[in-house]
């Protein structure tokens, strides 16, 4: 086991740093706000504590389990993420906040059933597609990842959390391609796609709303702006190098979400614009490492799994960049191992743990020897890598 | 098939990680926009969020009189705000803050509950020993903020030169706005972190400017005779209930305004805000800003210009038919049987337009007007208020002879008070037109003195000759003619009445300015006082009753301050105890009653241009002292 981690200790050590870092900026942005309203300045950053050392035993019984087994399961696994998503919806299981129903509770923990649902989601499509790789150019090979995929969507979508939908839905069409689907197909999928959101916005006009606000926040900056403007100031505030650890003056119940969703914003107004390069270094370090995983397996099921983990990680991170600059439409997403929330930090350190296995066992598993042409490729493969670096 | 299809794989892995680098980059730009180049303005913008921001009022300058009376000063009151968010128990405060502030508890209860408003307004301006109170209660999110409130200890004395303030303390009429740069100080604030709510951040640094006091103003103002002023004033407005009432005193010597009152008016610590109309007519300082016709009183000024030219002596005689013809118009005396023969002297005792029509015509029109102008008739004189009137001042191309002959005894020619009484002065304090002023200094809180004014000569007039010429003529109008009703057994007084009847829309219509402008004492002048009542509706409209004699009241209160002893007094009273009772002048013609009131020692008015006697005041029977002055009725 040990010496898996060692394999991916780049990987590993990004991520606690970030797990870490991502500790010490919850006190940061919600010190005061934890005090005004549960009277305990560490109650965000104990409950994360919690998450982490739960993530931290996902993240060994990732590792002690071979992935492979998973396949027969995945349809369990996939239907333990449905069942979890339809709890939300159940009285008294279902916990609703801000006018949306995200949560299940059991005891004094909660649990959000959608970070769940993305990498059972992950998990079932690697399976699915290692299993009937040779269907996946062709349109029926798409129709089971497309079902399971627009079920999970659509129970997300009512909760309602447009975010993690669109996460959800940008994870899926990730893996397709990378699954081998043509490109006439994937154009296909990605033009409904599109002209669902249209239809979204028919439905609950709030977000046009939304939409408008984003792009000239000044103009409602006490309703539909109000939430990006603060982010705005926070990242004004902090410069090139920013204000200093604890130096956030938006923390002071300026900028909601300030330990969640928009952490990045207090990183920014408390590290600057270079801290937030290190950081945006840190990720791609991580996303680089988990591609490489991926390309070094020779195993197609390692390696779409551990794509589409470093897909999720990927996509969930450059979303909540984009939202935080007020690049696109504000939706609420944590960054993942940074923002405060219990879930998501375990599930993703599970993630992780899955990852640095797959990474461990790319040695072992041969499917077959590389021909002169894919030694070449290889080859270029390499170069290409480098440039990379 | 297989080796492709992992070649696609991996060629497809590399598309999606540049894609997530080129997406990274792209968003990393836009971050660089907003931190880097955007960074400063939004800073801007967010540190009006970040800081609250207490406003420190400066203290409002106090105002003096001449002798270091306070007539304008500050007392500390408080706004008491709640801010609902930091309340803890809603109905609690509002029943405390209702019964002490006497506020209605309902109101005040919405307000402790509205979270969506981060402070609303309980009351302004509570007194301090209630704000105490409010402090000693103790509640939670009530906050006072302290301010100065503007307080006039004599209330409505001084209302039109005084003026106010708005409710924020700034000046809006009178000396409180001409004065305000000085008088308003510089605020100061105290800036404090907050969070979103208002909260003070515990640990975080105030930066504190202090408030910087406004300058203190001293008045020429007396308010021994300013009070005087809004007495006589006062008597005035009771007796003949004119439209408007106004008094001037200054000393002729330096300029300076001794008092300035103006009736009606209002207490200054509760402006009647709510009628703005009748507010704003209040608020004009008539004896500087408006014009009048100045009538007869004028007559003193063309006197000393013409013995100043050289055109006439006291003793000239000149013969008064009731009229004058210049260019074919017939200009007529007040009395209109004529005066007949009588000495310049007389002929300005008498107050008869005839011998000023003559004045005038010799002195010519470029000489008048050459004076008008070293008098500083129609052009400001430079008073320390806003809104001076100039006066209006005929054209020179345009005045015809008609219209500077005219000029000679009043008409045609409109002034302020101010520049008549200045022009007053002028003649009796030895010739100098001096410049009017209001603020004898101006020091800062420390006492160091920023601003003086000292008295200033603008123009030299008259000869000191013709000055001491002009106080003889003067005093006797007073001792033995239509000022008499100003005259104070032992003391010397000097004056001229003055009756001008209005104009409406260039006619001629029933309605009258009375006035009286004097000096005292009448060899020296110190004090010079002009009263001038604006349609007057008693029916009596002289300026010899309806003015003169609050002047007098006004002289007498100034002798009783100066404590000057009498002089003379057994011989004055002698010539006013000699009681004569009142014929009756009913039913005689206007030609009998003239002799017959001649005879008496008696003044007489005439109203109406009849040539029968219909009404007389006073009746028959009473009894009259020598030279009281008997107003007769005509048709």
């Amino acid at each position: 086991m040990l010496t898996k981690i060692k394999k991916s200790k780049v990987l590993v050590l990004c991520v606690l740093g970030l797990c870490i870092f991502g500790m010490f900026m919850i006190y940061s942005a919600s010190c005061y706000s934890a005090k005004v309203n549960y009277d305990d300045a560490f109650h965000f950053v104990k409950k994360q504590l919690f998450g982490f050392v739960l993530g931290i035993g996902l993240f060994f019984l990732a590792l002690k389990v071979d992935y492979h087994r998973l396949v027969k399961i995945r349809w369990y696994i996939i239907g333990g993420a449905v069942i979890l998503l339809v709890l939300v919806f159940v009285p008294f299981i279902g916990i609703s906040s801000n006018g949306a129903r995200r949560w299940i509770g059991f005891g004094g923990l909660t649990l959000q059933s959608s970070e769940v649902a993305k990498f059972a989601y992950v998990i079932f499509v690697a399976c699915y597609m290692s299993k009937e790789y040779k269907k996946m150019p062709t349109f029926q090979g798409m129709i089971v990842p497309l079902i399971v995929g627009g079920c999970i969507c659509l129970l997300v979508l009512l909760e309602p959390n447009l975010s993690v939908t669109l996460c959800i839905g940008c994870v899926m069409l990730c893996m397709l391609l990378v699954g081998g689907i043509r490109m006439k197909h994937l154009l296909m999928l990605s033009i409904p796609a599109l002209l669902l959101v249209p239809i979204l916005i028919i439905i609950e006009p709030y977000r046009l709303q939304r939409l408008t606000a984003f792009l000239n926040p000044w103009g409602s900056p006490k309703d539909e702006g109000f939430q990006l403007i603060q982010s705005l100031y926070s990242l004004g505030a902090g410069g090139w190098f920013g204000l200093g650890y604890l130096g956030s003056r938006q923390k002071y119940l300026f900028l909601p979400f300030s330990e969640s969703d928009f952490i990045l914003s207090i990183i920014g107004e408390e590290f600057g614009f270079v801290g937030i390069v290190v950081l945006c270094i840190a990720y791609l370090v991580v996303i680089k490492e988990g591609i490489k995983i991926a390309l070094h397996t020779k195993d197609r099921l390692g390696a779409y799994m551990s794509f589409g983990i470093v897909c999720v990680i990927a996509i969930q991170t450059l979303i909540n960049f984009a939202v935080v600059t007020g690049s696109i439409p504000p939706t609420g997403i944590p960054l993942p191992f940074i923002s405060a929330g219990g879930t998501s930090l375990s599930v993703f350190l599970g993630g992780i743990g899955l990852l640095v296995s797959i990474a461990g066992q790319e040695e072992k598993v041969y499917v077959s020897v590389p021909t002169k042409k894919q030694k070449m490729f290889f080859k270029k493969i390499k170069l290409s890598k480098n440039l990379v670096k | 098939m297989f080796n492709n299809s992992i070649i696609k794989l991996q060629k497809r892995l590399l598309a999606v990680f540049v894609l997530i680098s080129l997406i990274f980059i792209a968003i990393l730009t836009k971050l660089a926009y907003v931190q880097l180049i955007k960074g400063q303005w939004l800073q801007a913008k967010a540190a009006d969020q970040w800081t609250r921001d207490l406003p420190l009022k400066a203290k409002r300058g106090t105002i003096f009189d001449t002798n270091g009376n306070v007539i304008a000063e500050n007392y500390t009151t408080y706004d008491i705000y709640i801010r609902a968010r930091q309340v803890n128990n809603p109905s609690q405060v509002a029943f405390t803050l209702s019964q002490i502030l006497d506020v209605d508890y309902e109101t005040t209860l919405k307000k402790a509950q509205n979270t969506a408003i981060s402070e609303s307004v309980v009351k302004l301006q509570v007194e301090s020993n209630l704000a105490e109170k409010v402090i000693r209660a103790n509640l939670s999110g009530v906050v006072l903020s302290e301010n100065n409130k503007r307080y006039y200890p004599y209330h409505d004395l001084y209302t039109q030169v005084l003026g106010y303030t708005t409710i924020d303390n700034t000046g809006q009429a009178g000396l409180e706005a001409y004065a305000d740069n000085y008088l308003k100080g510089v605020d100061g604030y105290a800036l404090e972190e907050s969070d979103v709510h208002g909260v003070k951040i515990d640990g975080t640094l105030s930066r504190y400017i202090p408030s910087i006091s406004g300058m203190n103003v001293t008045t020429t103002l007396n308010t021994v005779i300013q009070m005087s002023a809004e007495k006589a004033l006062e008597k005035l407005c009771e007796d003949h209930d004119p439209k408007t009432a106004t008094a001037i005193v200054m000393n002729p010597k330096t300029g300076e305004i001794l008092a300035m009152s103006t009736k009606p008016s209002f207490d200054l610590n509760d402006v009647p805000r709510d009628d703005v109309e009748s507010l704003l007519a209040m608020s004009r300082n008539i004896g500087i800003v408006d014009v009048y016709e100045p009538g007869s009183t004028f007559k003193v000024l063309t006197t000393a210009i013409a013995l100043e030219e050289g055109v006439t002596t006291e003793n000239e005689v000149f013969y008064d038919p009731g009229y004058r013809i210049v260019d074919g118009e017939k200009i007529k005396c007040w009395k209109y049987t004529g005066h007949g023969s009588q000495t310049m002297t007389e002929g300005l005792c008498n107050s008869c337009n005839s011998v000023f029509v003559d004045l005038a015509l010799r002195l010519g029109k470029e000489t008048l007007y050459d004076y008008y102008e070293k008098f500083g008739f129609g052009s400001p004189l430079g008073v320390d208020f806003l809104g001076e009137g100039s006066g209006i001042l005929m054209d020179i191309d345009s005045a015809k002879k008609v219209d500077y002959a005219r000029m000679g005894f009043g008409q045609a020619i409109a002034v302020t008070p101010l520049q008549l009484i200045n022009g007053i002065c002028t003649v009796l304090n030895g010739g100098n037109l001096m410049k009017p002023y209001l603020i004898k200094n101006i020091t800062d809180p420390d006492g160091k003195i920023i601003m003086e004014n000292t008295p200033t000569v603008l123009n030299r007039v008259i000869s000191e000759e013709t000055s001491d010429r002009i106080k003889v003529m003067f005093e006797e109008v007073v001792k033995k003619y239509s000022g008499y009703y100003a005259f104070i057994e032992g003391y010397r007084v000097g004056g001229k009445t003055g009756t001008s009847q209005k104009y409406e829309n260039g006619q001629i219509v029933q309605k009258y300015i009375s006035s009286f402008v004097g000096s005292y004492p009448a060899d020296d002048p110190e004090y010079v006082v002009l009263v001038v009542a604006d349609e007057p509706s008693s029916g009596q409209y002289f300026g010899s009753v309806v003015a003169t004699p609050y002047a007098k009241m006004i002289f007498q209160d100034i002798i009783a301050y100066s404590n000057d002893q009498p002089n003379h007094l057994e011989e004055d009273l002698q010539t006013t105890q000699k009681v004569i009772e009142m014929p009756n002048l009913i039913g005689k013609s206007i030609t009998e009653a003239f002799a017959l009131l001649s005879q008496l020692d008696l003044q007489f008015e005439v109203m109406g241009d009849g040539t029968m006697v219909i009404g007389q005041t006073p009746v028959a029977g009473t009894m009259v002292s020598k030279r009281a002055i008997v107003v007769l009725e005509t048709v």
